[in-house]
């Protein structure tokens, strides 16, 4: 589903992250995606809000992001898209899928979850995204720009380290599609 | 397997001289690695000598001093050559983070000099200097970036090939 059918205002985004019971502690749009979703930020440092679970407390390495709000089926960046300023993604909660048409008709999937990362590799090598990223469940996510990403890179270790380790989940995916197709092309 | 190991220290209670070594390298260049830092941490391969093995389950993470490394999948006629990793690159980082079994082969093509890095240490590495995180995440975004665009060839290649036949 394209969030333009869902969400078209500030208004009607408010109403749909009440009946979603999403906090809202305050309603921006997300730079360059402007009229593609509404994105709902919180500004306080600690325990943000509420959620269907309760308070969540908020790690200490989203700091110097945003926090936006994706409804399910929204599409975050698509492939071919230039690489915006804020590009690198938290999965505070819900499920991304990132996606790939390949030119024989195949399509690469990967999912990231919860405290999952994604759009690492196109901020820093910086041009097109080369995956579509889609919101498979109501996502609450965190943003950096490049900048702000690597300087929490610098300061938590913790965040570090699952910076890292998806990363590594993610190579050892491609590099397994990447068997795979070679043996393809072998036989 | 090494000829020259001399990282005899417990994993989780590096001694003075082990973090005096790790202070150094995290504010030094891997070209400035010292022969005291080698001594703590360095390990030296013949040419055909294997770091680590496909499917085998350590963990330690290795920066290349010197000398190249051949990676690889396979053996014998079914090996497939994936990579050459040569000074101041990382190898082994994946399953130092995610803890799943090796990957690829890494074999010394000739003599190849790393220092060698368990979880323990390397930790403290990253808490006495940022910039060994920024170089892993950038190698390891590098290699996805580099592997994703074989892919796309493949499949570009694949798809040609059914058009063309």
């Amino acid at each position: 589903m394209d969030v333009h059918d869902r969400v078209v205002s500030r208004k009607a985004g408010l109403g749909f992250a009440l009946r979603e019971g999403i906090p809202v502690l305050q309603c921006v749009i997300v730079p360059g995606m402007e009229g593609s979703f509404i994105a709902f930020a919180g500004s306080a440092p600690y325990n943000y809000g509420a959620s269907a679970g309760g308070y969540a407390t908020r790690m200490r390495y989203l700091t110097n992001g945003k926090e936006i709000f994706v409804p399910s089926g929204g599409v975050i960046c698509k492939t071919g898209d230039a690489v915006g300023e804020d590009a690198i993604f938290y999965v505070m909660e819900g499920r991304v899928d990132l996606a790939r048409e390949l030119p024989d008709g195949y399509r690469f999937n990967y999912s990231v979850s919860k405290d999952g990362i994604f759009g690492v590799v196109s901020a820093l090598n910086p041009g097109i995204h080369e995956m579509t990223a889609t919101a498979v469940s109501n996502c609450q996510l965190y943003t950096w720009n490049k900048q702000s990403f690597e300087t929490a890179l610098s300061l938590y270790i913790e965040f570090a380290k699952l910076s890292i380790q998806e990363l590594s989940r993610y190579l050892r995916a491609v590099n397994q599609e990447a068997e795979r197709v070679w043996n393809k092309n072998v036989q | 397997m090494s000829s020259d190991s001399v990282n005899g220290q417990a994993a989780d209670q590096p001694d003075e001289d082990l973090e005096e070594s790790l202070l150094q390298v995290a504010f030094s260049e891997i070209r400035d690695t010292s022969p005291e830092i080698f001594t703590q941490l360095g390990r030296s391969y013949q040419p055909g000598e294997v770091l680590f093995r496909e499917n085998d389950s350590s963990k330690e993470l290795f920066m290349i001093v010197g000398g190249q490394v051949k990676i690889s999948r396979g053996e014998g006629e079914g090996e497939r050559v994936l990579a050459t990793r040569g000074g101041g690159e990382i190898m082994g980082e994946m399953s130092h983070f995610d803890d799943y079994p090796r990957s690829a082969t890494a074999t010394a093509v000739g003599e190849v000099q790393v220092l060698v890095f368990t979880k323990a240490n390397f930790a403290l590495i990253f808490e006495l200097h940022h910039k060994w995180t920024l170089q892993l995440v950038q190698s390891l975004c590098n290699r996805i970036n580099f592997t994703f665009q074989r892919i796309v060839k493949g499949h570009s290649a694949a798809a040609e090939g059914a058009a063309g036949g």
